[in-house]
């Protein structure tokens, strides 16, 4: 109670502090309502293809037992990926707008009505923290500055579940005046002039979004390509026209690359274990366990680009070896540390498109792209398509 | 005893709705809140946390004032430079802090060998995506100017209110 009379005291209207407390501090026409609550719905949608994304992508790389990610088709574990970043870049300038147009209620007077009010607001913190969080962690982390002393991965996946918390709490508290802006009617008393201001405003921050993108996406996007000059990667510009995730020097593998006596172990539960040799694998990949496929790296960090691949399909190794059909199969590299295994589900290891491949666009894997074998699988995380093989486990 | 006067109270938020959204944005935020603080010695909560205040901070206090300034500005422009010149400005702005990792650059580091990693010259290419923007907003002035001829000539236009 006592409480409650010195926020009273405090909060009378006469007591209001000067500077951007004072009404008509913030005048532009342009914020009214109804672009918030359409710059709103978009963010909410953008999130939401963000975090359904998102969480798709860690199920992938890290999946309990009830999930499945399909195989086919082979551009979805791309599409994933290619939404996620690019939704959030496109949040950049949306967040930005809906925050101008809600900025002025940052020093609204009395700064609290109530108990539920008192929440609402709160709640704001770690809806305005956690999406500022988020896109900057994540145009940060596909710039490979890791600047934050944070895991980024842990971090930005726990924060997005915070966010969309927050969300849910602010659509509740806003609902009534969503309906309101978004009804018919709505703008029936507005000025012309007003309502051309809120298009600008709407279209300015359209613009910003298709600029940036236009800017970015030729990362995956393979008809863009030529524009993407702010892309963090470039399609066709690697190795054998193909960007590299990792290199084989990062990854302290390049000196053992040139090993005569490489071997692809093949074991675990297999009947007839092997250990095949360079030329063993090059006399499968010319018979008839060989195959090409167009297949793209998709990395998780957003871009990708399709390539010609040719080597040995798995599936025909795996009935060679006498593999069960229902069997996971692991992939390990003679890298350490970091990605250097990689577990196929069965849909993934029997698809007909996974190879471990010899040859890229037509010629040997080059070092950094995983020679002397790596796996190429269709709707794989690149970072689960493992270089510089030397073993394949049934599991 | 002095009578303080009533202050305005609108009403908080209400409805079945609210609660709803509470309850249900409540244990989602929780969850994601424990993941953070079970996985601490990865997600680092005293660090997160000074990252997620100091964003908003920097928004609240840095950024969204100096918009709200630039904002003013524009008042001064001819009526027929105003909506192009804070279409220009904006584009720009979100282009540019989009664009900061790759022009800082600090990537390449993690892998000095692998020429793929931030593969362009990202201070040349902004300033040819600005060039871009630039001409559009002189093509959108130019255009109005034809469209409407008298405007934006040094005159003010109609009367509005202050942008911020």
């Amino acid at each position: 109670m006592r409480a409650r009379e010195l926020l009273r005291r405090w909060s009378r209207p006469d007591r209001r502090p000067p500077g951007p407390f004072r009404p008509g501090a913030f005048a532009s026409t342009a914020r009214d309502e109804r672009a918030t609550a359409l710059l709103g719905v978009t963010l909410g949608v953008l999130f939401g293809v963000c975090f359904v994304t998102g969480v798709a992508s860690h199920l992938i790389q890290h999946p309990p037992g009830w999930f499945r990610w399909p195989a086919g088709p082979v551009w979805l574990f791309r599409w994933n990926q290619g939404l996620h970043v690019f939704a959030g870049l496109a949040a950049v300038p949306v967040l930005l707008a809906k925050l101008w147009s809600v900025y002025p209620k940052l020093y609204r007077w009395p700064p609290l009505a109530g108990a539920a009010h008192a929440v609402e607001r709160a709640a704001v913190v770690p809806l305005v923290g956690g999406a500022l969080l988020l896109l900057t962690t994540g145009i940060m982390n596909i710039g490979y500055w890791y600047g934050w002393g944070f895991d980024f991965l842990t971090a930005h996946f726990w924060t997005a579940f915070i966010l969309v918390g927050a969300m849910l709490v602010h659509l509740g508290a806003k609902l009534p005046v969503l309906r309101r802006a978004l009804g018919a009617g709505h703008d029936r008393d507005r000025p012309a002039a007003a309502r051309l201001d809120r298009r600008r405003f709407l279209a300015t921050t359209g613009v910003a979004a298709g600029v940036l993108l236009l800017a970015t996406a030729g990362e995956a996007v393979t008809p863009l390509r030529r524009l993407a000059v702010l892309s963090p990667r470039r399609q066709g510009v690697g190795p054998q026209g193909l960007p590299v995730n990792k290199d084989a020097a990062t990854a302290g593998v390049a000196a053992r690359l040139g090993d005569p006596g490489w071997r692809l172990a093949v074991r675990g539960r297999v009947a007839r274990p092997a250990a095949l040799s360079l030329d063993e694998l090059r006399a499968r990949m010319d018979g008839r366990q060989g195959h090409a496929a167009r297949l793209p790296i998709a990395c998780v960090e957003g871009w990708s680009q399709e390539a010609h691949w040719r080597g040995v399909r798995l599936r025909d190794l795996l009935d060679e070896v006498g593999a069960p059909p229902g069997a996971a199969v692991r992939v390990q590299s003679l890298q350490r540390g970091g990605y250097a295994a990689a577990v196929l589900d069965p849909g993934h290891a029997r698809h007909p498109d996974t190879l471990l491949a010899l040859e890229l666009n037509g010629a040997p894997l080059h070092p950094d792209h995983g020679y002397p074998l790596r796996l190429i699988a269709p709707s794989n995380p690149g970072v689960m398509q493992t270089k510089w093989l030397a073993a394949v486990t049934v599991l | 005893v002095s009578r303080v006067p009533e202050a305005p109270r609108p009403a908080g938020p209400s409805g079945p709705w609210w609660w709803a959204g509470l309850a249900a944005g409540g244990a989602v935020g929780l969850f994601g809140l424990g993941g953070l603080l079970r996985n601490a010695a990865k997600s680092m909560p005293a660090t997160w946390a000074t990252w997620l205040l100091g964003l908003l901070l920097a928004h609240d206090l840095l950024l969204a004032p100096a918009v709200h300034l630039a904002g003013r500005w524009t008042r001064r422009a001819p009526a027929a430079w105003r909506w192009p010149l804070r279409l220009g400005l904006v584009v720009s702005g979100v282009v540019a802090l989009a664009s900061v990792p790759v022009l800082y650059g600090v990537g390449r580091a993690t892998q000095p060998g692998n020429a793929s990693v931030l593969p362009g010259d990202y201070p040349r290419a902004l300033a040819g995506v600005l060039a871009l923007v630039w001409s559009g907003v002189l093509g959108l002035v130019t255009a109005r100017r034809l469209i409407r001829p008298g405007r934006g000539r040094g005159r003010r236009g109609r009367p509005r209110p202050r942008p911020g």
